[in-house]
């Protein structure tokens, strides 16, 4: 176990947590120093160019799609996307995608005092799509090489969180699945992609167990999950204390485990500096 | 190839995909996820509206030797994903019947 003095933004793929999190300059500082992890910058360097990359659907006429969009919302003219079978579904679908927001325009505002749509909730739901879409994570690998199955991280990190917080006082938060951090090579052929997976997990607990045995809790339940509810193969699952919350009944103060005197404010958040402890499965 | 011969096999492999237990659905595009988000929304408590959703959505299908079908799928929760992807591999592969295939699965989400 490591008892780390910093705290560093989570450098994981999971979206949501991702865009909340602050990063200075595109690569994020990490409580793990650069000499222990040489590859973390260009790794997240090379994430970011596939991500840019990906982020666009190329239709299989090679148009992309904001292109084709694009097109049609300025009526180029151009018979291509009328000839193709391929932008003109994708054309359909954005006429679509219109009348549906001139369907919801249209009709009756859903509150109660006449003063029109709550957006909120739409703009929610349209964000969590356009995450989940744009930043879906790595591909892992199911399965036997041969058979060229996968999930997406995102999708896999849902079941990993899930697994976590079905633990009493547990709160997951920002989850990497991958290969090893120190055997990250951009640009890896897919060979090397469907190595055993590496799990990393940020969560908050509660103050009323043992931190080593949360721990070995989270690491239990997510490592049935993985096996029972993915059948993905796992090196190792480490979790990451980030913080240490008080139960509601408990107004006391908390001191940092092993460093007397290190209390934290009753908000249950990290003292400003920061810590976190680490519990390797290794 | 022909436009109709492509379309048809990407129409017989995204039927027998979704014939699979355990596959919620066929992963939309971008368009098709907002229109069902906020249809939902505007339909409050009916669910998503799947009426508009392309069903082939999910599925390409790339002519070569051998042929390739790459196969996105949302997959519906208490289904172990392993075992379905399988399966969608499974009978992507038979719709293609004796025309050699490598088959892609990706599970792109779970509902």
């Amino acid at each position: 176990m490591a008892i780390n003095d910093e705290t560093r933004p989570a450098y994981g793929t999971d979206g949501i947590q991702d865009e909340l999190l602050p990063q200075e300059g595109g690569a994020p500082a990490g409580a793990i120093s650069p000499a222990e992890v040489p590859t973390r910058g260009e790794e997240d360097a090379a994430m970011e160019e596939t991500e840019d990359e990906g982020v666009d659907e190329r239709l299989p006429c090679g148009r992309l799609l904001s292109e084709v969009w694009e097109a049609e919302d300025q009526g180029t003219g151009d018979p291509h996307l009328y000839e193709c079978p391929h932008c003109s579904a994708a054309r359909a679908e954005l006429g679509l995608l219109g009348d549906t927001v001139r369907d919801v325009l249209a009709s009756e505002p859903d509150d109660r005092d006449g003063q029109g749509w709550d957006t909120t909730a739409l703009t929610a739901r349209v964000m969590d799509v356009v995450r989940l879409e744009l930043r879906p994570g790595r591909p892992l690998p199911l399965g036997e090489t041969s058979e060229d199955l996968w999930i997406m991280e995102a999708a896999a990190a849902k079941t990993v969180r899930a697994a976590a917080e079905s633990l009493a006082g547990v709160h997951a938060g920002a989850c990497r699945i991958g290969p090893p951090p120190e055997q990250f090579v951009p640009a890896r052929p897919t060979e090397e992609r469907r190595r055993p997976t590496h799990v990393e997990l940020e969560v908050a607990v509660s103050d009323l167990a043992p931190l080593w045995e949360v721990a070995d809790g989270v690491r239990e339940r997510v490592r049935m999950a993985v096996d029972h509810e993915l059948g993905m193969d796992v090196a190792a699952i480490d979790i990451r204390i980030t913080d240490i919350y008080a139960d509601e009944d408990d107004d006391e103060e908390i001191g940092m485990p092993g460093r007397p005197g290190h209390g934290r404010s009753g908000s249950g958040r990290a003292p400003a500096g920061g810590w976190e402890v680490t519990l390797d499965d290794r | 190839m022909t436009g109709d011969e492509r379309e048809q096999r990407v129409a017989a492999a995204a039927a027998a995909a979704l014939q699979v237990q355990g596959v919620a659905f066929l992963k939309p595009g971008l368009a098709g996820r907002l229109r069902a988000s906020a249809s939902a929304l505007a339909r409050t408590g009916r669910g998503p509206d799947r009426r508009r959703t392309d069903p082939a959505a999910g599925v390409r299908v790339r002519q070569g030797t051998p042929w390739t079908a790459e196969v996105h799928i949302v997959l519906q929760r208490g289904h172990r994903a392993l075992d379905v992807t399988r399966a969608v591999r499974s009978a992507v592969a038979d719709s293609f019947g004796e025309t050699p295939v490598r088959v892609t699965v990706t599970v792109s989400g779970m509902v």
